[in-house]
């Protein structure tokens, strides 16, 4: 694939991303569904990838890149990564107290509330990847529930998850 | 302070180490996915993973779910799934369209 088209389909979803999963539907559309360069399977590692690193969530673009085209890609998806920080300065001195304006804050809510609604659309393929069975059924709702009543890091989560399907696997 | 040159010595010392672990982890992925141990343990993560978006959803969407602005909130998110997965239009639109409801659909605690 094009290297600077992959930067521009991953600075699409990056520029358009709310906060760090918010390009994950974005990415799917243009990578998985229409272009067919990488999988469900390999974006949802690059998630688990993107989590075990003790950067941004976003920084599962640099993964994503990696599975298209290798380092030339990881090098892309970090580029389109820190391109927004960029490109953020002359806006928040355009935006800046226009910002608390109720309709500028109303219309980015509700951007940020149709992104959710989308996270939770490509997290159905990955889901029917990665859940194949009561295991991973249950490793995914205990994952659930402790981001949303615990204050636990995500990457214990990963950890933990990690050590339990190799424990898994030499006990089952 | 500095210009860009300020803003890319303060993010690169941030992002670059983190996206060569990134790397690093992608490719013991690749690396273990011959091999049965390395494979249960990325499965189990990229099931935690699965629930982790969930859950992360969610923290994003409860400050929205509030008393008045609740009915603004659940159509948004219907729409926007709806027209995902019902009608399979790309992300973007989607974004652009309920921003765009957004501004003439006041939130009701803004007025």
């Amino acid at each position: 694939m094009n290297l600077f088209l992959l930067y521009c389909i991953m600075l699409k979803a990056t520029l358009t991303s709310f906060n760090g999963p918010s390009s994950l539907p974005i990415l799917r559309d243009d990578l998985v569904v229409h272009r067919h360069v990488l999988t469900d399977r390999e974006l949802n590692a690059a998630v688990v990838a993107g989590r075990c690193s003790p950067g941004p969530m976003g920084i599962y673009v640099v993964s994503v890149g990696y599975f298209v085209d290798g380092v030339p890609g990881a090098f892309a998806g970090f580029l389109a990564m820190i391109t927004p920080a960029f490109l953020i300065i002359p806006l928040l001195r355009y935006v800046g107290h226009r910002a608390e304006d109720p309709r500028i804050r109303g219309t980015l809510n509700a951007a940020v509330v149709a992104s959710v609604g989308l996270i939770l659309c490509s997290a159905v393929p990955l889901a029917k990847d990665a859940i194949t069975g009561w295991f991973p059924f249950v490793i995914s709702l205990v994952s659930v529930a402790i981001l949303a009543f615990t204050r636990i890091e995500t990457i214990w989560i990963i950890v933990g998850s990690v050590a339990a399907g190799a424990i898994g696997k030499l006990i089952l | 302070m500095r210009g860009w040159r300020g803003a890319l010595a303060a993010l690169l010392p941030i992002s670059a180490p983190a996206s060569i672990v990134t790397v690093i982890i992608t490719l013991i992925y690749l690396f273990s996915r011959n091999n049965a141990l390395g494979q249960a343990a990325f499965s189990a993560a990229m099931a935690a993973v699965v629930g982790i978006i969930c859950g992360g959803a969610w923290l994003i969407l409860r400050p929205h779910f509030h008393r008045r602005n609740y009915l603004r909130t659940a159509l948004l998110l219907a729409g926007s799934t709806g027209a995902s997965l019902g009608f399979s239009l790309p992300p973007v639109p989607i974004v652009l369209v309920a921003a765009l409801i957004g501004y003439f659909w006041r939130e009701p605690d803004a007025r």
